[in-house]
């Protein structure tokens, strides 16, 4: 029998500050004991003395900070490391940047911005308290508090970064989105204009990128809570070799959506290839497992959230299919088939995801009717309207009964539907959905009008890697993994049951920058 | 952004190495008689009639005669080099089964030259000997965008810029923007009529590598077509003739 | 090479309650040395304290009483109250089995049951036994007393502290912590105990471990009861993850809609209001006297409601509903059902509004008659209006109660390993400890049969595992 009883002996008289689960810690009983320069994996027990992998006897490279993936909180973290002074390096296993962040559809929730569009706009009142408030609400309260926290009182600050020194452009707008009870979703158009503003920011600090490169491993030498994580293994075309981290490795590596396995693993509703999907194909669970195989904690892995208003053909969250989710504080309305409402348009994504999917198949797809002068409002330009026509993506018509018949909806049906729906914006109430009406909801009394087909698709993953407000990875003993970071999708507890539409970048960039900061400290 | 641009281009399905058991190193078991080193007159007896029409006379039947005009581009400068894609794709497989050392002089990790010149392409080891066949292999017939270059008289060097690839070598956009370029031109081509936001060159995924669809030794794919299943675009290269 | 161990037995099983204990009597079918490890100093853990319910499809009782009903009805309600995160293939297997368990339990070990079947919130028909004692320790005590004639060791006191693989992806026996004293995680003595087939987990949920369940729902703070035993706790869980099993599904925790405001724990009330005052009364909003959800809905939807309905509620049932509680005695004895001649004195008593709340009843009875509920309840010929006194009330208060979240096994019963997706060898588990059958709520009475049933399936699977050869106790 190999091992080490030493270490356990240590492990379990640690005595003094000890918890009750002290005598866990550290150590499989005798098997994986990592004694010999082994690496830890626990994915699999007492992997045979063979199989079993060695540490690297020699590093090929030492890195400060290495950040794994260059979504928003890759970007984010390797900005802010730079910043701290850190030699910081982003990896990227796909050919191109910005996984599924740069294809996002650039919404981002801030109780405020540096031109004050909301106070400006006379959009009513906001705060980060509120932005806080909705946030554990939309989650069914399985938000981690202290988490949710640092998202909302960071997320303008985060904002005004990117405007400030990556030179994004948002637009001179603030919209109400679904489960948020204030106007507070600014819009860029595209996710592509904050991965480039991030990137901006890093790149001229000094952090750098490598695309192609996959990492295959995470080293650690056991699961003692004071055995730091050493480094990575990565591989780049036929080349495999060992990154050493001087200070801190962090793991920005976004969600599993496109992880069919895993979605099954943790979602048997979900699994299967039938799903459409608005993630990139990189958008595996392989840095989560690796992770947990190094002893990391996940939390709410089950909980995996649908985009209620993708394309109903490919799954594509396309600038069409954004103007369901921006609009339902401008007025626009759902309809089914049969051109009827079925929800409140401000109801929660899980909601207005299992509406749909409570229609049945034969109910697909749903339909968004909006009027031209919601447009602008809702953050959106006429060109992307004419592209989305082009595209056949969007139907218009002079009369909502034109719309509908472009579209394929019943014209009387949808005639009534509208004009019931403005009846209620009038009166301020709705009394078949009970949607909060306000002033900003415009009725549909003046064409054009337009339609855009909708239906669920898997969108985030909400579960993932337990972290404290400082970003750093808890293991299952419930204490930090010295040098491991995380921040973005891949980690769990921001957002709980189901994470409000725009608040995916705030918590990217905010604990995205939280990580790099702290792990440029070292 | 310099990094950005550098892409792996050398990934060959381990496939083709067994494909051509012609190549493999050190020779012996080639089916045809090797050729006196150097010489062409082994399988040329009648080395005039190999020659172009109009070839000038050429004195001597070995390779320093021909080099002796064809000045071996060790420098890697020249833009293109019929004079060198015609004489490899005649002599590997498909078209010929001759061994690199039948022309070549190589001293494993030293020096990779002509027979008769001086002066060395590269060091090459046994391993990157390996590489480059299985890459010369591909370059010659595979129907990849390496072979469509070849046809077009570019030999290795005018993508990558030296004299010899070696593991993990990258071709440049900037490279390939020196013939294709400039960018916006090459979008303005491409740009579809109907909706001119499905571009290929105007991505939304912003200033990406060239190589991340055309792929230099295997099968080139358009990437957007990972996700946008529909938009049913072309790419030359895609597969074997 | 040193060798190391205190002990050997062919099947070593961690935990006494239905899983454990049915594990070790399947397995004692196929081997002689079998034993099952108990942290606390008395056997049974949940098990013994929960309320005995078992539900199953197509049973004898059921026949008796012309109930269609179908496993594939059970499994439809078992996957719509989990809100389509259970693993169809254990959740069917429940299903199927359920009948075949529960006559196991009568058959094998003599458990005794009531004669009348209950209709438990979320079944679609009646389908749930009692034992004769309302308490699950109707089924416990007799498998402990076959455990005893089988001479299969339950030792008390004996704390898993981790697992001790065999250098070749399998596990090969535990480290207990003999004589520990419940939670001093320093007590006891450890001892090396080897499995020469398999180790079989049944170390139940971790409703009790507040620091643990706040992890995955952080709204369970400390302040939050549960019906559970003390030893609820999730050690064996990380130990588990610790040897390379896959967690899953730990934030689906589910809290008892039923449980007493004026009791400790799971008490003599849950069962009140689950047999009677649930099924066969109402639940009423105290602050307006209004119902607000179906009382027969699962679980997690009364939580839910209850929940975010933000005040306090109670269950009212009349003088012919409540013939159908077990405990109504206890209840009574102990404060935690009250009894009241009128309407009126039960409103008085429970700052209930008065005239709300008769409008309330009214209205409910008329539904009845009606044979349409507002709220979707089902209405059946059991079911009476409510005007036949004395009246019954029983204020309510949402416990933590089950864990339907824990580590990935497969039909076989085998831990799935993470990332490999493969099983660990020589690695079983069953009951509470495992995930994903139950998906977001279970249904009550399921997880008798759940544990029960693969108990069995891992004790036999467990006991089936080559014998690892060797000489284990010599040196050297």
């Amino acid at each position: 029998m190999k091992g080490n009883d030493q270490d356990e002996v240590k492990a379990g008289n640690a005595g003094g500050n000890v918890g009750r689960r002290s005598f866990l810690k550290g150590a499989l009983a005798v098997g994986a004991v990592a004694t010999g320069g082994f690496a830890l994996n626990m994915a699999v027990p007492g992997l045979a003395e063979a199989a079993k992998r060695p540490l690297p006897k020699k590093w090929d490279e030492t890195i400060d900070v290495v950040v794994i993936g260059s979504g928003f909180a890759g970007w984010s973290a390797a900005a802010q490391a730079a910043i701290g002074g850190a030699k910081a390096v982003v990896i990227e296993k796909m050919p191109t940047y910005g996984g599924n962040s740069i294809i996002n559809g650039g919404v981002y929730a801030s109780y405020d911005d540096k031109f004050h569009y909301r106070q400006k706009m006379g959009l009513g009142d906001d705060s980060p308290e509120l932005h806080m408030q909705d946030t554990l609400k939309g989650g069914d309260f399985f938000s981690i508090p202290a988490l949710a926290k640092v998202l909302a009182e960071g997320a303008t600050d985060g904002l005004n970064w990117m405007i400030d020194d990556g030179g994004a452009v948002i637009r001179p707008t603030v919209v109400r989105a679904g489960g948020h009870s204030a106007y507070r979703t600014h819009a860029a158009g595209i996710g592509k204009v904050y991965v480039d503003a991030l990137k901006r920011i890093a790149e001229k600090n000094g952090a750098q990128i490598r695309l192609n490169t996959a990492v295959t491993w995470i080293w650690r030498a056991d699961a003692d809570p004071k055995s730091p994580v050493l480094g990575v293994e990565v591989k780049s075309g036929r080349k495999i070799s060992n990154i050493k981290v001087g200070k801190g490795l962090i793991l920005a590596s976004g969600g599993f959506s496109r992880d069919v396995k895993m979605r099954g693993d943790h979602y048997p509703f979900l699994s299967g290839e039938n799903w459409n999907c608005t993630n990139h194909p990189g958008a595996t669970g392989e840095m989560i497992r690796f992770a947990q195989s190094v002893g990391a904690d996940t939390l709410q892995m089950n909980y995996i959230q649908l985009y209620p208003y993708a394309d109903p053909e490919t799954g594509i969250l396309d600038t069409p299919a954004l103007i369901p989710f921006n609009g339902p504080g401008n007025g626009i309305v759902y309809v089914t088939k049969q051109g009827k409402r079925f929800i409140s348009e401000l109801a929660r994504r899980d909601h207005v995801s299992f509406a749909q999917i409570g229609l049945g198949p034969q109910g697909k797809p749903t339909y968004t009717i909006f009027g031209d002068d919601m447009v602008e409002k809702m953050g959106f330009t006429k060109g992307e309207i004419e592209a989305g026509l082009k595209k056949g993506r969007l139907v218009v018509g002079n009369t909502i009964a034109e719309v509908a018949q472009k579209a394929g909806l019943p014209q009387d049906a949808l005639v009534e539907t509208i004009d019931k729906h403005n009846k209620y914006l009038a009166e301020g109430k709705d009394p078949e959905f009970n949607k909060p009406i306000t002033k900003a909801m415009l009725p549909m009394t003046k064409g054009p009008f337009y339609a855009v087909a909708q239906w669920p698709a898997i969108h985030h993953t909400m579960g993932g890697l337990r972290i404290n407000e400082h970003a750093q990875v808890i293991d299952i003993f419930g204490e930090v993994i010295p040098k491991l970071y995380a921040a973005g999708e891949v980690t769990g507890g921001v957002h709980g049951t189901n994470r409000l539409g725009s608040n995916a970048i705030p918590d990217c960039v905010v604990f995205g920058r939280v990580a790099g900061r702290n792990a440029a400290k070292g | 952004m310099f990094v950005m641009k550098r892409v792996v281009v050398i990934a060959i399905a381990a496939a083709v190495l067994f494909c051509l058991p012609l190549l493999t190193a050190g020779g012996g078991t080639a089916l045809a008689a090797p050729s006196p080193k150097g010489s062409c007159k082994g399988c040329h007896a009648d080395f005039a009639s190999v020659l172009p029409k109009g070839h000038p006379a050429v004195k001597g039947t070995g390779l320093a005669a021909c080099s002796s005009c064809h000045a071996p581009d060790l420098a890697a400068k020249k833009p293109e080099n019929a004079y060198s894609v015609r004489m490899h794709r005649a002599h590997i497989p498909p078209k010929g089964k001759l061994e690199c050392t039948a022309c070549h002089s190589w001293v494993p990790g030293k020096s990779f030259g002509l027979i008769g010149r001086k002066g060395s392409f590269g060091k090459p080891d046994k391993e990157q000997m390996e590489l480059l066949k299985e890459i010369f292999a591909s370059w010659a017939s595979s129907g990849y965008t390496d072979s469509l270059h070849a046809e077009a008289g570019i030999a290795c060097s005018q993508c990558h810029g030296k004299g010899l690839p070696t593991f993990d070598d990258t071709v440049e956009n900037a490279g390939c923007l020196k013939c294709h370029g400039p960018m916006e031109e090459l979008a303005k081509k491409t740009e579809p009529k109907e909706f001119k936001d499905r571009n290929p060159h105007k991505s939304h995924l912003g200033d990406i590598a060239c190589t991340v669809c055309h792929k230099g030794h295997m099968e080139s794919k358009v990437y957007c077509l990972d996700c946008h299943k529909q938009f049913g675009m072309k790419i030359q290269g895609a597969a074997k003739k | 090479m040193r060798t190391m161990w205190d002990e050997e037995f062919e099947v070593v099983i961690i935990g006494s309650g239905f899983a454990g204990l049915a594990a070790a009597i399947e397995a004692r079918k196929y081997c002689d040395k079998v034993v099952v490890f108990e942290k606390m100093p008395v056997p049974g853990g949940n098990s013994s304290i929960c309320g005995g319910i078992f539900s199953a499809a197509g049973t004898p009782l059921q026949a008796e009483n012309g109930i269609e009903d179908s496993p594939a009805l059970m499994l439809a309600d078992m996957l719509a109250s989990g809100q389509r995160f259970n693993y169809p293939e254990l959740a069917r297997m429940v299903a199927e089995r359920s009948t075949e368990t529960l006559l196991w339990t009568i058959e094998e070990l003599d458990v005794k049951y009531q004669p009348s079947l209950s209709w438990v919130g979320g079944h679609s028909v009646p389908r749930s036994y009692n034992t004769w004692n309302a308490s699950g320790s109707g089924i416990v005590k007799p498998m402990l007393a076959k455990c005893r004639e089988l001479n299969i060791p339950v030792r008390l006191k004996s704390c898993l502290a981790n697992f001790v693989d065999d250098g070749n992806n399998a596990i090969e026996g535990v480290e207990i912590r003999e004589e520990y004293i419940f939670p001093k995680s320093e007590s006891g003595t450890p001892k090396r105990i080897r499995a020469t087939r398999a180790v079989v987990l049944a170390s139940g949920g971790f409703s009790q471990d507040k620091e643990f369940r706040a992890i995955q729902n952080p709204r369970l703070t400390e302040d939050i009861e549960s019906t559970n035993h003390q030893g609820a706790t999730a050690e064996s869980l990380i130990s588990a993850i610790r040897a390379g099993a896959t967690p899953v599904q730990l934030s689906n925790i589910q809290l008892g809609p039923w449980a007493s405001r004026d009791e400790e724990g799971f008490g003599v009330g849950s069962l009140f209001s689950m047999l009677a005052g649930f099924p066969y009364g109402i639940i009423i909003d105290v602050s307006t006297g209004n119902r607000f959800v179906n009382e027969q809905s699962d679980r997690k939807l009364l939580v839910d409601s209850m929940l975010n309905l933000g005040t306090e509620s109670i269950a009212i049932v009349d003088q012919k509903g409540v013939a159908y509680a077990t405990t109504l005695d206890q209840c009574l004895k102990r404060g935690v059902v009250r009894k009241f001649d009128s309407i009126e004195e039960l409103a008085a008593s429970n700052h209930v509004p008065l005239m709300p709340l008769v409008n309330t009843i009214k209205s409910y009875n008329s539904s009845i008659e009606k044979g349409e509920d507002r709220f979707g309840k089902w209405i059946h010929k059991g079911l009476e209006p409510i005007q036949y006194p004395p009246y019954y009330s029983i204020r309510l208060l949402p416990k933590i109660h089950h864990c339907m979240g824990g580590i990935r096994i497969n039909t076989l019963a085998q831990v799935i390993g993470i990332d490999t997706r493969r099983p660990i060898g020589r690695f079983y588990a069953a009951g509470e400890i495992t995930g994903g059958i139950h998906g977001a709520s279970r249904l009550g009475g399921n997880a008798v049969p759940e544990c029960i049933l693969f108990g069995r399936i891992a004790g036999a699977n467990a006991a089936r595992e080559p014998l690892r050869s060797g000489h284990p106790l010599s040196q050297e």
